[in-house]
Formats: structure tokens, sequence, C-alpha cells
């Protein structure tokens, strides 16, 4: 069966960056483009995973993954970060964040670090 | 007891012995700055290297006046904080500092996490390792080669051609939080992201040396920052659409893919694809040609498969 992934971020450029990385693997259900989207989103569709943007508009990426592995402790979210933001890595892992991919990223590192997340 | 040996000897115009801070105009000493492999002296005056501070500092403009080029020497003569001053041909200040600084550098004790990051994503295997620097040139390439034998594990090792940029920032080693550089650079088709720290003076030495090939080399701007050699805002003249297509390419979008990613016309990313060419941002791999069938091509198209529908057709 098709794992379900879902993108969140505020940068449209971004969403299709990733969703060109992740196509030929993995089928995109959602685009979010904020936090409470996101939060939203992930109730309705219930996604496999989630690649989730830390700082954009509304909600921030880190509160919306505290909202959403509450609902769903199992929930596999992977953080995408800028350099530089280890503060952010450290409050994205202890609101429950699985994984993370430091932007700029390189395509095959991205869908790595989904494989290792999905399987872990 | 070994003779050091004398490296190199430029003739130069020196002032030795400045007071830091000093603003008053000094005469400088025409003569023969001599690098040995434990000093560099001028002529009565030696500076020993473990005395060397600081190289490349900046002077005040009362003492360097009519002076294009100079080198920098902050060390420490008898517990007296002291600058010397050094101008010569800007290609003999260029190799002498590249030396001095290979020198204060040399066999000095990092700590090196390598690879902290491979292609953006955080390597949990890596450990801070402590090991000391060692500079070689590559068998392979025959390009020069910054290498961290380590203590413990396999040696850490940075193709000078292969940094992408270098950056200082504060960062937790170990239980402490320090000054680390951040190394990007590139093997194996893959970015990898490497962090080095050590005392204040190899650090900054190292940043000094990095920044002078980098900008040596023209991969980063000329700057008088030594936190970083990186291309900044300011520097980068590109527009949004080509900063997105710089991205998407460091993703490793195929450049024949873009257009449709960023719904743009084909006509239109070529253009900028030679601009950035131009820029240097990017390389020319291949010209590729787009084709589309013929009339003649169409027919034959059509009689081939004719003939081999014939050939398939089952015989029932």
């Amino acid at each position: 069966m098709a794992v379900k992934l879902m993108i969140v971020d505020d940068s449209q450029f971004m969403r299709a960056l990733l969703k060109k990385i992740v196509m030929a693997e993995y089928t995109v259900v959602g685009e979010a483009t904020n936090g409470i989207e996101a939060v939203k989103m992930y109730e309705k569709l219930k996604p496999d995973i989630v690649t989730m943007d830390v700082v954009m508009p509304k909600m921030d990426g880190i509160t919306a993954t505290s909202h959403i592995v509450k609902r769903n402790p199992d929930a596999k979210v992977i953080m995408c970060t800028s350099v530089g933001q280890e503060e952010k890595i450290k409050k994205a892992i202890a609101a429950g964040a699985k994984g993370y991919v430091n932007k700029p990223f390189q395509g095959p590192k991205v869908l790595q670090e989904i494989k290792s997340v999905l399987t872990a | 007891m070994v003779k050091p040996k004398i490296l190199t000897k430029i003739k130069a115009k020196y002032i030795y012995g400045l007071d830091m801070g000093a603003t008053n105009p000094k005469k400088w000493v025409l003569g023969v700055v001599a690098l040995r492999s434990d000093a560099i002296i001028l002529g009565n005056s030696g500076i020993a290297f473990p005395s060397i501070d600081n190289v490349g500092q900046q002077v005040p403009k009362q003492i360097t006046k009519g002076v294009k080029n100079y080198l920098s020497l902050s060390h420490t003569d008898k517990g007296k904080k002291i600058m010397t001053i050094i101008t010569s041909h800007p290609k003999h200040l260029a190799k002498l500092e590249r030396n001095i600084l290979l020198l204060m550098l040399h066999s000095k004790p990092v700590i090196v996490k390598h690879p902290a990051l491979v292609g953006g994503a955080i390597n949990d295997t890596s450990t801070w390792d402590e090991g000391r620097l060692a500079f070689l040139k590559d068998k392979k390439s025959g390009s020069e080669k910054i290498v961290v034998i380590k203590d413990s594990k396999d040696n850490a090792g940075f193709l000078l051609d292969t940094i992408e940029s270098v950056e200082l920032e504060q960062r937790q080693v170990k239980k402490n939080v320090q000054s680390v550089m951040n190394i990007k650079h590139r093997a194996n088709n893959e970015t990898y992201t490497s962090y080095l720290t050590a005392n204040n003076k190899i650090l900054t030495a190292l940043m000094r040396y990095l920044k002078n090939h980098l900008e040596s080399m023209g991969l980063v701007p000329k700057s008088n920052s030594l936190m970083s050699a990186e291309w900044s805002d300011k520097d980068l003249k590109v527009s949004d659409m080509e900063e997105q297509i710089l991205v998407a390419l460091y993703s490793e979008i195929s450049s024949l893919e873009i257009n449709t990613m960023l719904e743009m016309d084909v006509n239109e990313l070529e253009k900028i694809y030679e601009r950035l060419i131009k820029l240097g941002l990017l390389s020319l791999v291949r010209v590729r040609q787009e084709v589309e069938l013929s009339t003649k091509g169409r027919t034959i198209v059509n009689q081939k498969m004719k003939v081999k529908d014939e050939v398939d057709k089952p015989l029932y």
C-alpha cells in the first residue's frame, strides 16, 4: 500500500521541491501552509509521515508537531530546519519529532531520512 | 641541537614591535624578512611562532598610510602584546602569510565531528574526536588537503578545492558551548558538513587560512570578516526565481525537470541558466537537443508498426 505523506511549509517553492523529491516513492496526500492547517489536515488525512517546516506563520512547526503527537503519539514527523537552528531541533525532538533534515537538503538524503523514520 | 631551517626570504619593509592600539606613524625599515621553521626573522628581531597570537589584524590607517598591502602579526614579547607589520609585493605577502599560518597550524590539536551532516541529514553516528592537523597533498587529485589525524578512528580529510563555505558559530562540544568552525564540503557527490574546534588561536588561524584559500580561488567574495567565508545576501545578485533554481539543483532535481516543477516557460529557464553559468554559479554539463518527428519520421514509424503488427499477429 502506498505510503501517505503530508508536506507542511509556508513556502510554495519548498512544498513543490519536497513534492518533487518524494513523489516517485510516496503519495503526497496533503500540503499545509501553517501549523494550524497542518494539525487540522493531519486529523483528516491521517498521513503515515509528515515533513514539517519550523518557522511558519500562525502556528510554528514545533507547536504543530506537539499538537499532532498529543493526538497520535505514534505520529511520524520529520522537521525541516535551517542550518544553525540546533535549539529548535532540540525543541522539536522534545515535541515529538522523529527525524530532521537541514535546509538546503539533497533529495536522496530526505528520502533516506523518511525511510529511516518509517522503519524505526 | 638542530639548527632551524630558513624556508623563505623576501625583501620587505617592516615596523617591528608597535604597541597595540598605537596610532602614531613609525618609520618603516627596509630589509629582509626570513621565515624559519621556528620563527620569523626581521633584521635583528625575531618572532617565535608560539608567541604569535593573531595574523592579519587590521592596523590603524595612520600607521599604514601610503601602504596598500600589508601583513600584521600580533605577538607577545616579554609579556607585552605588540604588533609587527610587513609590507612587500602582494604575491610575496600572500605566500609569507600562507606559510606562517601553515607553520602555526601544523600538528596542532583540534576536535572534529566528521561528518556531522550528510546532504542535510544529521549523521547520528558521528562523534567529537580528538586529533591533530596536517596539511597534505591528495594523491588522487593533487589538490591540497587538510587532514585531522585522529587519535581513535579514521582520519577526517577535507580537500580544499571542495570546501563550499566555512563559518564560525557557537555550538555545544561535549559539555561546553564554544566557537566551532562549520565546514561545508563535497565528497563522493554528496555535501558534508563537518564541525571543527580548537583553542581560539588555532581556530582563528585556520579560519584565516581557509578564508584566504577560498577567496584566492574566487569561491567566496573578499571580506574583512573572520567569522565566515561564504556568500552573503548582499554579495549574491540573484533574483528569487534564480535562488529557487539554485536550491532545486542543490536538492538534485534534474535541470531538465525544473521548468515543470516551477511551472515556468522552458525558454525563460534556459535564459536563467545562461545567466547563472555566466555568474559562475552553474557549470554546463551537456547541451541536449529537443526534437520532434518529421513527416518522414512519422511515415517510418507507421511502416515499422505495420510490419511489426503483421509479424506479431497470432496465427489463430
